[in-house]
């Protein structure tokens, strides 16, 4: 039981970083960025090479994400702002486009392998009876402290006000002597940190290549929907119940059910578990576990 | 005559073939309060979005105490001085009508207690007692009626002091009652030092609360006086007023 809640627990975190990314730039450009999960390729594969470059660990992660944050921010100059000025759907498919392109350049660049970050080998140790790595503790250290983070910025800053204002209504926000622009160019750039450290930990535990974001994008998403599009921390929750399902799927022993003595689903079937719950909830709770907005018309 | 507080010099604006505004000149004092009038589609809120960065004008200039701010974003028009209400007031979803008017001062750098969920300010409590909005003070700002949103839309551009405050239709929807109280209170606005633009269909209300009258019609600037002159102007009550005059008579 600890063991699966442990393993519930550290695949939410994978999924937070970028679900919390999706939903707070959702929450103020009105549409769910595709080419997120590939800007947490770009962070791994950039962690990657700073540090095969000579610089160590703790200061590859850190510039790698402060280097995607700002390509994610000249994406939103260059392109997203232009395309969203045609529609949200226009931007949605615009971001497809990107996350393809980002994807093939990947291809061109690294091939098809799949690489590690350069990191000592730990042996597992045992916790309340749980295997525990030390880069799973890792992952779990640097993920609180980005989430931390950005809670700390949206519910204590000047900026972290202006883009809960923004984000609940950017005309009246504007009114208010808001620059909206600014702010959700902040935001991307935050979101473009958050993805990167996301796709960073995830290579830290086991390895990055190319198709990582495409496997990525479902659960993500699914994540990102459960807490309520735009609902940053409700992104958090919708990790942890995604990744609940998906480690139920691949955990359990299904075997009695059939009459053998193990049976387990395979690895891939993780997918299926969040694919259906997406589902289910797009079907009966389309707005997320948190439902707080009225509207009134 | 004084320096103009607001002055506009040329002002067009198409929306592709269609000439929403058509070298729009005025000036505006400063303490004065001024009606914006002007049959449906004339141009009002076109001119009220120009002049407040929310939409650029073709040609022409803006200025607010000389200084230029013709198409200049929305929120560095705001610092310049200018707040402004909106023809349908929409309101943030997940706020309580206290905490929006507490985030009017976001701009102003308030400070933190101001933005917090709880705790009390007595500028705050007063503008909600003003506007009739206590009892609703911690509901979700959304969930206001029509009408409440318009008052709460007004506290909320009343709670900076602006130096100019632009109301698009701000008695719309709103109680009769209320509407004398409104202009009561936006009198004491003016008196302490705020300037006035009304948009507003409702004759009497203009007659109670401005000293002067423009109207637009079909994007051309056609008269510029007293609200008592209005029904002498031949080209106002061949645009517009015949209809008004009568409207206001009927509710006096």
């Amino acid at each position: 039981m600890i063991q699966f809640l442990f393993d519930t627990v550290i695949r939410a975190l994978d999924l937070a970083l970028i679900a919390v990314a999706l939903s707070g730039v959702y929450s103020l450009i009105k549409f769910p960025n595709v080419a997120l999960v590939q800007y947490s390729v770009t962070g791994a594969f950039l962690g990657m090479l700073l540090q095969q470059a000579g610089l160590p660990l703790l200061v590859a992660l850190p510039l790698s994400a402060a280097l995607v944050g700002l390509l994610a921010m000249l994406f939103n100059v260059l392109l997203f702002e232009r395309l969203l000025e045609e529609g949200s759907a226009i931007a949605l498919i615009g971001s497809l486009a990107l996350s393809m392109i980002l994807s093939a350049v990947f291809l061109l660049a690294f091939g098809p392998a799949a690489y590690r970050f350069d990191l000592p080998v730990a042996p597992a140790m045992r916790f309340m009876g749980a295997r525990v790595t030390v880069h799973q503790l890792s992952t779990l250290a640097i993920t609180l402290v980005s989430l931390g983070g950005f809670a700390a910025i949206l519910f204590f800053t000047r900026l972290g006000r202006e883009m809960r204002a923004t984000a609940t209504n950017c005309v009246l926000a504007a009114a208010s002597g808001i620059g909206t622009r600014g702010v959700i160019n902040a935001t991307v750039f935050i979101s473009g940190v958050l993805a990167a450290l996301g796709g960073m930990t995830l290579a830290m535990r086991g390895s990055v290549s190319i198709d990582l974001g495409t496997q990525m994008l479902l659960p993500v998403f699914a994540a990102a929907i459960l807490g309520g599009l735009g609902n940053a921390l409700g992104a958090i929750a919708g990790a942890l119940v995604i990744s609940a399902a998906e480690t139920f799927v691949t955990n359990t022993n299904f075997g009695p059910l059939f009459g053998q003595d193990f049976l387990f689903a395979p690895a891939s079937y993780a997918q299926t578990a969040s694919f259906a719950l997406l589902v289910l909830f797009l079907l009966f709770r389309p707005a997320g576990l948190f439902t707080s907005e009225v509207n009134r018309v | 005559m004084s320096e103009a507080l607001l002055e506009l010099n040329g002002l067009s604006k198409a929306f592709g073939a269609h000439q929403v505004l058509d070298g729009v000149s005025a000036r505006i004092r400063p303490g004065e309060i001024v009606g914006l009038l002007g049959p449906n589609g004339s141009g009002k809120s076109t001119l009220l979005n120009a002049i407040s960065g929310f939409l650029p004008p073709d040609a022409g200039r803006v200025t607010i105490a000389g200084t230029d701010i013709t198409a200049r974003p929305a929120h560095v028009v705001t610092r310049a001085g200018l707040a402004r209400t909106f023809q349908l007031p929409n309101m943030p979803t997940r706020m309580t009508t206290r905490e929006v008017l507490r985030a009017g001062d976001v701009a102003a750098g308030a400070p933190r207690h101001m933005l917090r969920r709880t705790g009390r300010d007595d500028r705050i409590d007063a503008l909600l007692e003003m506007f009739r909005l206590a009892h609703v003070a911690d509901l979700p700002a959304s969930s206001l009626s029509g009408g409440q949103k318009k008052l709460l839309s007004v506290a909320l551009a009343l709670r900076g002091s602006p130096r100019l405050l632009c109301l698009d239709e701000p008695t719309a929807g709103v109680h009769p009652e209320l509407r004398t109280e409104m202009v009561r209170i936006l009198k004491q606005a003016a008196g302490e030092g705020t300037t006035l633009l009304v948009i507003e269909h409702d004759m009497l209300f203009i007659r109670q609360l401005c000293s002067r009258c423009i109207v637009l019609d079909r994007g051309h600037l056609i008269a510029d006086c007293a609200p008592d002159e209005l029904e002498h102007n031949g080209a106002v009550v061949e645009a517009y007023l015949g209809k008004a005059v009568q409207k206001g008579k009927t509710a006096r």
